[in-house]
């Protein structure tokens, strides 16, 4: 194991490598080279260093707010329930009242089969929570598109990607020098 | 005058949800009146997608949402962009759409060393117009490795950043 | 015995706030201290942790355990701090250079300088929010909340060894930063 591949497995070594033999190379080496047991040293310190910053208590009053934020969350839920069954009592009554009063009774065998289809997903629906279907229809109607979003943020990365990874030197160099000019 | 009374109290009642509800509620006001006026076919698909949301990790459902509202607060432009990388991503075969995702996973795994070098030659090429970073671009290793087809897709792909 | 988290997510489900306090009472402390130290402003921790409460109410619903419940809990903490970032810079569409270590903050300090532990914590504060927002999440989640990488790679998204990755780059910069302060470090 040269002061490369020890410097590449410093991290893991001091956080416990569970691969044992791995961890004996390391040791093995740090014994024999100053330089990598000055690195490993520092590296130490500097980890251990920030249980200086020990947590912090959160405000008294916050527990308080949360709890308080709860319950108001649990009112407005049972105001939810309330105005739409409410606003369902009114629009049916209202629908009455609209069709006896415009003399459209002719009319009404027409809205009837026009809403049979209507019914027939209704009834697909009632399988599944249509409120949850409502709350999220906003991202439902595109999923792809937003389930995607990360990938088209970085796509014009990609060429890049792969060059130091998989190319020869030689071709690797070549390409990324001419990117600087 | 029946109608009439029908539709302020229609009014009424939107109004007073509205002034109950914060923006999440306003999003949901907004998807019920639209769920409501969707065709029975539309509702079909919606509830396809809906179901296989369902069977999604929680963290998966939580990246959407986020993505969503990240999408949200971009400008126009960069909407526009995305929209149009969208439908080019969408018309990719679905081993070639695997071959992209597999690549972007490898920006995870570079090696410190060649990560902070492709950063910066990166941040170098963004700067360049559109037929200049082309010009680099179909110098790669990864775009003489594409077919025909597969370069005039990604062509369209990373050229529609300008 | 006392209830899991997952026991407890089942009890919210059913209307009990008791349960919820008791989950509150739990990982309040934890949640605001890793939106603490990722923000490093006590106000925006504050609401953040306000925040993820409100949405486990709410999540608790349709809560399935897939994963650890500290696993969820942390994931929506760390995309509200995300969020919260994001918020206060201008929208950036194509995030690649956010890994990228910024030049070392605390250059022209004397590194012979003997600091008191009150100093010494400033430094580490410093270096720590000086870290990109990628290695700085993971750093956290390992260091301060003592997750495995297994777990910091699910809440984040990704694979074991891009966590080993990300925490090895930030311990290089941290070493370099901290690594020959002199006072005292325990």
């Amino acid at each position: 194991m040269d002061c490369q591949d020890v410097k590449n497995k410093l991290s893991v070594y001091i956080d416990g490598d569970p691969d044992k033999e791995q961890a004996s190379l390391v040791e093995d080496h740090l014994r024999g080279c100053q330089i990598c047991s000055y690195e490993y040293r520092r590296m130490l310190k500097a980890w251990e260093t920030l249980d200086l910053w020990e947590d912090a208590e959160p405000p008294a009053y916050l527990r308080k707010s949360i709890l308080y934020r709860i319950k108001k969350e649990k009112t407005v839920k049972s105001l939810k329930v309330l105005i739409p069954a409410a606003a369902v009592l009114i629009i049916t009554a209202g629908i009455f009242l609209f069709y006896e009063g415009s003399g459209l009774k002719d009319e009404k065998g027409l809205i009837t089969k026009t809403q049979e289809p209507l019914f027939q997903a209704k009834k697909d629906a009632e399988e599944v929570n249509e409120e949850e279907i409502i709350s999220n229809l906003h991202i439902l109607q595109e999923k792809d598109f937003y389930d995607s979003l990360d990938i088209l943020k970085k796509i014009d990365y990609l060429p890049l990607v792969e060059e130091p990874y998989e190319n020869k030197d030689n071709e690797k160099s070549s390409f990324l020098e001419s990117l600087s000019v | 005058m029946k109608k009439r009374l029908f539709l302020v109290m229609i009014v009424c009642l939107l109004l007073l949800q509205v002034s109950v509800s914060d923006a999440e509620e306003k999003v949901i006001i907004i998807n019920r009146i639209k769920w409501q006026s969707m065709t029975p076919e539309e509702k079909v698909r919606i509830i396809h997608i809906y179901r296989e949301w369902k069977t999604q990790a929680v963290e998966s459902k939580e990246k959407v949402r986020n993505n969503y509202k990240t999408y949200h607060e971009l400008s126009p432009e960069e909407k526009q962009k995305l929209r149009e990388r969208f439908n080019a991503y969408k018309s990719l075969e679905p081993s070639l759409r695997e071959k992209v995702n597999e690549k972007l996973k490898k920006v995870d795994s570079l090696p410190p060393g060649n990560r902070e070098e492709i950063i910066k030659k990166y941040q170098q090429i963004r700067e360049k117009p559109a037929d200049e970073r082309m010009r680099f671009i179909e110098q790669s290793r990864f775009w003489k490795d594409l077919n025909e087809r597969e370069k005039e897709i990604f062509r369209k792909l990373m050229l529609i950043n300008n | 015995m006392e209830d899991t988290d997952i026991a407890l997510m089942s009890r919210i489900k059913k209307g009990d706030t008791k349960a919820f306090e008791m989950l509150l009472f739990r990982h309040q402390r934890s949640v605001y201290n890793l939106a603490f130290r990722f923000l490093n402003d006590e106000g925006e921790a504050e609401d953040i942790t306000q925040e993820v409460f409100i949405r486990v109410y709410r999540a608790a619903k349709t809560y399935t355990p897939q994963a650890k419940f500290t696993t969820w809990l942390y994931t929506i903490v760390k995309n509200l701090c995300f969020n919260a970032i994001r918020n206060k810079k201008s929208a950036e569409i194509v995030p690649i250079d956010d890994e990228a270590i910024p030049e070392i903050a605390s250059k022209g300090d004397d590194p012979s300088e003997i600091l008191s532990k009150g100093q010494i914590k400033e430094r580490v504060i410093k270096a720590v929010n000086a870290l990109p927002e990628n290695l700085r999440i993971a750093v956290i989640l390992m260091k301060f909340q003592g997750l495995s990488c297994e777990e910091v790679g699910n809440i984040l998204g990704c694979s074991v060894n891009a966590v080993k990755l990300r925490v090895h780059r930030a311990k290089e910069y941290l070493s370099r930063e901290l690594g020959d302060l002199k006072g005292e470090t325990k």
